[in-house]
């Protein structure tokens, strides 16, 4: 079984991957690439950094009573959503940062998480459009 | 009296629009909450399930802040980004496309909410059965990207009204 330390070191391999890919494609596909790539850059440090601060958090909720827990998580969760629209605002703000590459940083450990846990056994989905009726 | 300027009206209108696209916030909070409840519960009935219960907390728990992270994106390109503000066209078309911009982004509150109620329901199942987790997992999974789609039809509503608003040319 993986345990929280591995889930991170794997989340955290596979968004570099993509972070890379990222950039490569936007040399390419984007005009003014550098503040695309500096936004990139934010965006991915700040999730990566928001993704480790919420495995603090669950590690330390699930350590209290249910309805501590809860308020203690949805205090936390109001700390990273002002981190989020701080960030937001710099890229908006800052004539140096593209705005859309720092929403893609800062959404990209979410694709992660979603492929690299739900794709990941064909099988399973193998198995969801399975014809059942002769069974 | 006071003539009040268009661009002023504009501006009140995203002011308004801003403020309704925060509500989406919510939702993710309400989540993760009901999620961190469930966790707490889950290992507190099981001890030894525990890494694996936090493990899927984590996961549910990173998936279901997407809808605040595009909901704030809304927000404050309304406020610091604003494209209406030199749009030329029917003002009140405008001014209601800016207060429609923010109230579709309250859609986000959904898929907050139900997200972190998978996040919970499969913490609380893997401490149940914990040899049963990458199923569950991916089933949780599979459920919050159903359920993010609502989120992601409201972010592009809101994104066409303020970038690429085909209403304004139908007046023309």
């Amino acid at each position: 079984m993986e345990t929280t330390k591995q889930l991170l070191k794997t989340t955290y391999k596979y968004v570099a991957v993509l972070y890379l890919f990222s950039m490569a494609v936007s040399v390419f596909w984007v005009e003014d690439y550098v503040p695309f790539i500096i936004g990139l850059t934010f965006g991915v440090v700040i999730s990566v950094v928001n993704f480790f601060e919420l495995a603090r958090t669950v590690h330390q909720s699930v350590m209290l009573h249910p309805k501590k827990a809860h308020s203690y998580a949805i205090r936390h969760y109001f700390i990273r959503f002002l981190i989020n629209a701080v960030v937001i605002f710099i890229s908006i703000k800052a004539p140096y940062i593209n705005i859309f590459g720092t929403i893609i940083g800062l959404l990209l450990i979410k694709f992660v998480i979603y492929f690299a846990n739900l794709f990941n056994d064909k099988e399973y989905f193998k198995n969801i459009i399975r014809r059942k009726e002769g069974e | 009296m006071e003539q009040i300027s268009t661009k002023a009206l504009i501006l009140a209108c995203s002011a308004i629009g801003a403020g309704l696209a925060m509500i989406a916030g919510i939702g993710p909070g309400i989540g993760q909450g009901y999620a961190a409840g469930k966790g707490a519960e889950a290992v507190s009935k099981n001890p030894k399930s525990g890494k694996q219960s936090m493990m899927v907390m984590l996961l549910g728990a990173a998936v279901a802040e997407t809808s605040g992270i595009l909901a704030l994106v809304v927000a404050l390109i309304m406020l610091y980004g604003n494209p209406l503000v030199n749009m030329t066209g029917g003002t009140i078309i405008i001014m209601a496309s800016a207060v429609g911009a923010g109230f579709s982004m309250i859609a986000g509150v959904g898929p907050g909410i139900g997200q972190g109620y998978a996040a919970g329901k499969a913490t609380e199942a893997v401490g149940k059965r914990p040899k049963l987790q990458p199923m569950i997992v991916r089933t949780m999974f599979l459920g919050q990207a159903v359920a993010q789609t609502t989120g992601i039809y409201a972010l592009i509503i809101s994104l066409v009204l303020l970038f690429a608003n085909p209403l304004v040319n139908l007046l023309k």
